[in-house]
């Protein structure tokens, strides 16, 4: 089943790192001056061979993924192929034109906000970030588009969420998910210290739980952490059932969710930077369908060895009950040890 | 946002967000919880939250009691529904102890340590 549940088998793709910020968490460390992004038809046949594999939401995010010139083509692709899409944005550029593009074409419009106006504006690095978002939240309720926000929680901002939660409530979203800053990309250098520690982690997952009692149903609070003990009971929901070798001849989409495609191609399971020791390859040397056969054979059971390592060390007996299971992942993978404060990179 | 602001942890401002609202954990919700007269006088010098409160609230909590309440209350989180996880008493005065704080939990050992 996996971390993205029974129902969602999720393709992520960043097909730009160009953004018109620049923000100092930044997983991916895209801005302004980021040129590099992927070809559109190499995107299409990715997401052709994916469906084919099985996997039914497509993520855009960057980068700024509205700044990618061939998004409307690549989405029509998207559905076309049977795709639920999101896209991920900071709500700056969400214009008339760039919604009118969106309509119809992005299912979900995820937009970041990471605190009150002076902390969002402070870790966007721009003193309009927040304003020039807000000033488009009437057109993006009146185009229609469901949309949610992305809190990242940091060390420091857990009491800023019920300001957020409030906020997105008031603005009509539907969704709240609050994912933990990991020490990836700029965030390593733009926010050191600031990765929240397990008691952070677990506050979080209190004051989540609260928050969605406190709104009960006007909007859907999704904490990207993981609870030690439903993971222990459940081991499937991290990959890490017993093995079967009879996997080996399910469909990709059954075996690994998210599936990542970053800017220059590579494949990769799990999250954005993750160890190129695992990945599947890359979209300029062949497509996705020629790659599977021989990673399903060769790479995957030496995965779910790892998910199985990960699984043992974080459902033991610990203090917090929480843990960030894509972090914990991404680590083991890089050097064997499971997580502690680390430079990875990681889940979007 | 403050020098002094920036440092403290998201948890700690929230608590006292809390606190504000009178959503902390006080010492009047744990003698209402285990029943104590109101005589006993302790103080709270910890708890933890771990959960959904009410139903799946864990706790780990100190309390400062004197040695004339004593008795009461170790009964009285003896006797409480699902507070007898654990408990220690630890005595303090020379040379008669006069005061003892006891530690109690919730948390089965296995979780709780």
């Amino acid at each position: 089943m996996g971390p993205t549940g029974e129902r969602f088998r999720v393709l992520q793709l960043h097909p730009t790192r160009r953004c018109n910020l620049r923000c100092l968490h930044c997983y991916s460390s895209s801005a302004p001056e980021e040129r590099g992004e992927l070809d559109a038809a190499l995107l299409r046949e990715a997401l052709s061979d994916a469906a084919a594999e099985g996997y039914n939401v497509a993520g855009f995010s960057g980068g700024e993924a509205i700044l990618y010139k061939e998004l409307p083509n690549v989405l029509d692709h998207a559905h076309a192929c049977g795709f639920t899409t999101t896209v991920t944005s900071n709500g700056m550029l969400l214009d008339e034109k760039h919604l009118e593009v969106l309509r119809g074409r992005a299912d979900v419009l995820a937009i970041s906000v990471d605190g009150v106006p002076e902390s969002h504006n402070r870790v966007r690095a721009s003193s309009r970030a927040f304003d020039a978002m807000v000033a488009h939240l009437d057109g993006v309720r009146a185009s229609g588009i469901k949309f949610g926000f992305i809190f990242t929680l940091t060390q420091y901002n857990l009491d800023e969420l019920e300001w957020v939660a409030n906020f997105a409530v008031d603005q009509g979203a539907k969704l709240l998910q609050i994912h933990p800053l990991e020490d990836a990309g700029r965030a390593i250098e733009g926010m050191p210290g600031s990765r929240p520690d397990e008691t952070e982690c677990a506050y979080a997952y209190f004051a989540a739980r609260r928050l969605q009692k406190l709104f009960a149903c006007r909007i859907s609070v999704q904490l990207d952490l993981a609870h030690r003990e439903l993971v222990r009971e459940n081991p499937g929901s991290v990959f890490a059932q017993e093995f079967d070798s009879s996997e080996l001849d399910r469909a990709l989409a059954d075996l690994i969710s998210p599936l990542v495609v970053e800017t220059d191609g590579t494949i990769v399971p799990i999250g954005f930077g993750f160890a190129r020791e695992y990945r599947l390859g890359s979209l300029r040397d062949g497509r996705l369908r020629d790659f599977v056969p021989t990673w399903r054979r060769n790479i995957y059971p030496k995965l779910r060895q790892l998910f199985r390592e990960v699984f043992e060390e974080e459902t033991a007996p610990r203090e917090f009950p929480c843990f960030n299971w894509y972090e914990s992942v991404a680590r083991r993978a890089i050097d064997g040890a499971v997580a502690t404060p680390a430079l990875v990179q990681i889940h979007p | 946002m403050s020098g002094s602001e920036a440092v403290k942890r998201g948890s700690q401002k929230l608590i006292t967000q809390l606190s504000q609202k009178g959503e902390s954990i006080t010492v009047e919700d744990v003698r209402a919880a285990l029943d104590v007269s109101s005589e006993a006088q302790f103080k709270l010098l910890r708890w933890h939250v771990r959960g959904l409160p009410p139903a799946e609230i864990e706790l780990n909590a100190s309390l400062e009691v004197s040695q004339k309440y004593l008795g009461e209350v170790v009964q009285k989180i003896v006797n409480a529904k699902d507070l007898a996880a654990g408990i220690e008493i630890f005595p303090y005065g020379i040379p008669v102890p006069d005061i003892a704080v006891v530690n109690f939990t919730n948390v089965p050992p296995e979780v709780g340590g």
